[in-house]
């Protein structure tokens, strides 16, 4: 089985688990009340889901399978399908569950005084990475002789698989694409902390949230120590030995922090204790704004970054001008490294 | 502590979080020096307007109550009690008095109305 069945595989056993990570009174990005996803109508449109993201992730894995005939266009195909089936089958399932919505509660709270909610391990550890890039950079200008002829751009599981000549473009570059990657983590971090709501003030849940939201930054400021770090060793040190464990560590990262937040639930409300019947409290977001259950769009609110209603961690408001700023400084370096190879 | 507002009120939402954060200034839950949230902040944690959060501190900043500090939210100020004049005195009792008819009108019993009243005035006493 190739890696990117192996991916494809797993991202649909992922979709098909989301639905229990949510807020308990969220069902496909629908409003209901906290005990909706214990009725027998939201077992029908759970089952339902899980039909068609098998049906589409069986699709995905032969299309993908094919990539020993044809490469180049079997690996878009089958992310692609996975990703468009997946898309659709939330949506529907929202217009299920669009029947059973519930009100939100008119009441509203926050916190007072205000929150002191700061960045973990404070801005030094957040600029680390975008400082490492800034150092390497210095070092290239410097000495620019001492480093290969050809540089590793690229890593696959068996090691660098893709590398360019040693020019001013492709080095200077590289190191633009890592810059920003760090940037969009670091105003990603930012986001959350500014401009964004907690939805919980007092008790457990407001506890739950605030260590849902410590561990989501703990990650946003790790990766890309993770990526940075050993991205730029490799490339500027032609006799790095062979760092095998590099990927491993990213992957055991990631897995361990989604671990944890899994089992803190979305926001740090867990699905399995909520069982009575309760009137939702909300995320004070409403339904209307959520397209297709995924993107939220909303001019009138001033959050920048808002929990995402299908899926564990944050999304962006994209009616804030803001988040097409980020969006334009994520896609800019992908489009920046393609057009120049 | 917590503010709290309905967004389902007939009561305009700045007027909600006027009316929610000054008895906690007056009866001193918030004290001089503490930190209210910037509006941006309380606007996103209630899901209301820049604007609307904006108004409402800038009226309790009249009031003199706080002082409104760019980016960082607003602190709350050490206040002296105005004297009051003969007249604020005379429009206290007919707001009073508008209040106590509105809620009877709205069917709550005059025992339940006075017995509130008495609690408030012997926490004012205290």
């Amino acid at each position: 089985m190739t890696p990117l069945l192996w991916i494809v595989a797993i991202v649909g056993v992922v979709l098909a688990l989301t639905p229990k990570w949510t807020r308990p009174d969220l069902y496909f990005a629908v409003t209901v009340q906290t005990d909706f996803a214990f009725t027998p109508q939201a077992r029908r449109i759970l089952h339902r889901y899980w039909l068609e993201i098998a049906l589409h992730t069986l699709i995905a894995l032969a299309l993908a399978n094919l990539a020993g005939v044809e490469k180049g266009w079997s690996m878009p195909l089958g992310i692609g399908w996975q990703m468009i089936g997946s898309t659709w089958a939330v949506a529907r399932a929202r217009r299920a569950t669009a029947e059973y919505a519930a009100a939100p509660s008119p009441v509203r709270e926050a916190a007072l005084p205000a929150r002191r909610e700061t960045l973990p391990g404070g801005w030094p550890l957040a600029l680390g990475p975008l400082a490492f890039v800034a150092a390497a950079a210095v070092y290239a200008w410097i000495f620019w002789e001492r480093l290969p002829q050809r540089i590793p751009v690229h890593w696959g599981l068996d090691g660098a698989d893709r590398w360019v000549d040693r020019t001013p473009l492709n080095v200077f570059g590289f190191l633009m694409l890592l810059a920003s990657f760090c940037a969009v983590f670091l105003l990603l971090s930012y986001g959350m902390l500014a401009w964004s709501r907690t939805i919980s003030v007092t008790g457990e849940r407001a506890r739950g949230e605030s260590r849902f939201r410590r561990v989501t930054l703990w990650l946003q400021i790790g990766l890309p120590y993770l990526v940075v770090i050993p991205g730029v060793v490799l490339a500027f040190w032609a006799e790095a030995p062979a760092v095998t464990l590099w990927p491993v560590l990213i992957i055991a990262v990631i897995v361990v922090a989604l671990t944890m937040l899994i089992r803190m639930g979305q926001g740090g409300s867990r699905l399995a204790d909520t069982t009575e019947h309760q009137p939702p409290i909300g995320d004070r977001t409403p339904d209307a704004a959520w397209k297709w259950g995924v993107f939220y769009y909303n001019p009138d609110d001033p959050a920048l970054v808002v929990e995402k209603r299908f899926g564990l961690g944050y999304t962006l408001n994209f009616g804030n001008r803001w988040s097409w700023v980020l969006t334009t400084a994520l896609l800019l370096p992908v489009v920046f490294a393609v057009a120049f190879g | 502590m917590i503010l709290q507002i309905n967004v389902d009120s007939e009561a305009p939402v700045y007027r909600q979080i006027v009316d929610a954060l000054r008895p906690k200034l007056v009866e001193g839950e918030l004290l001089p020096g503490d930190l209210l949230p910037p509006v941006r902040q309380l606007a996103a944690d209630l899901g209301v307007h820049f604007n609307t959060v904006a108004e409402a501190y800038r009226i309790l900043a009249e009031e003199g109550w706080l002082d409104l500090r760019r980016r960082r939210g607003a602190v709350v100020l050490e206040r002296k009690m105005p004297r009051a004049d003969r007249a604020a005195a005379g429009n206290f009792a007919r707001r009073l008095r508008e209040i106590i008819a509105e809620v009877q009108a709205g069917g709550i019993p005059a025992a339940a109305i006075a017995r509130e009243l008495r609690q408030l005035a012997e926490g004012l006493e205290q």
